[in-house]
């Protein structure tokens, strides 16, 4: 196993712990009112969909936008 | 004057009721908030798990093809995920988010499928990654 694949599988590790982390912390809220970082929270959300969008059309459509 | 009072002690406790019934209902309030918290957590994943994947291509231990079709999935989910931002900014039906949830967590199961990591190892750990995005999803739509 090469160290670059080493690096991966411990992101990948890493990204999964935090995701299921996350996930137990949502579960966690449920009892929570509403608070002021809700639209924040959307807007972090959207931001993110948006990057993600914008670098997936830049890989499947390079000549768009280049 | 007796009269007054009377009419008085019917009346307060009857406003007082009217203003309970006009304060949001918890229930309502905290959907908005848990889902908005739930959906930036799992945006901020999906975009971590793109780049990795996008590292997993780079390092070879990802095909083309694969990682054609791995980014168009990243893609379609990123916008069914915008789509329900879009909802949830509206303060838009709830039963219509929650089904739209559904549906992201039913599609995020797909996501292994078109990853084809060429390293057993990795390749479990993104499905797992799959999974565990899968479960912060979960934790909004079991609030109905």
């Amino acid at each position: 196993m090469t160290p670059a694949e080493i690096a991966l599988i411990a992101q990948l590790l890493s990204l999964a712990t935090e995701a299921i982390a996350a996930a137990i912390t949502a579960r966690q809220n449920l009892g929570d009112n509403a608070n002021a970082t809700e639209q924040a929270n959307l807007d972090s959300a959207h931001a993110n969909f948006q990057t993600i969008i914008a670098s997936a059309n830049k890989i499947l459509n390079p000549t768009i936008g280049a | 004057m007796k009269r007054f009072l009377l009419a008085l002690c019917l009346v307060l406790p009857l406003s007082g009721c009217k203003l309970i019934t006009a304060a949001p209902t918890p229930g309502v309030t905290q959907f908005y908030s848990q889902a908005a918290l739930v959906i930036n957590d799992f945006s901020g994943i999906l975009l971590q798990a793109q780049q990795l994947f996008a590292t997993a291509h780079g390092t070879g231990l990802v095909s083309d093809a694969d990682y054609a079709a791995g980014t168009q999935a990243f893609k379609s989910i990123a916008t069914n995920g915008d789509s329900i931002y879009s909802l949830l900014k509206a303060g838009g039906d709830q039963a219509t988010i929650t089904a739209q949830i559904k549906a992201l967590i039913a599609q995020v199961g797909t996501m292994p499928t078109a990853f084809h990591i060429n390293n057993p190892a990795a390749q479990a750990q993104f499905t797992a990654l799959t999974a565990a995005m899968q479960s912060v999803l979960d934790a909004t739509a079991s609030l109905i």
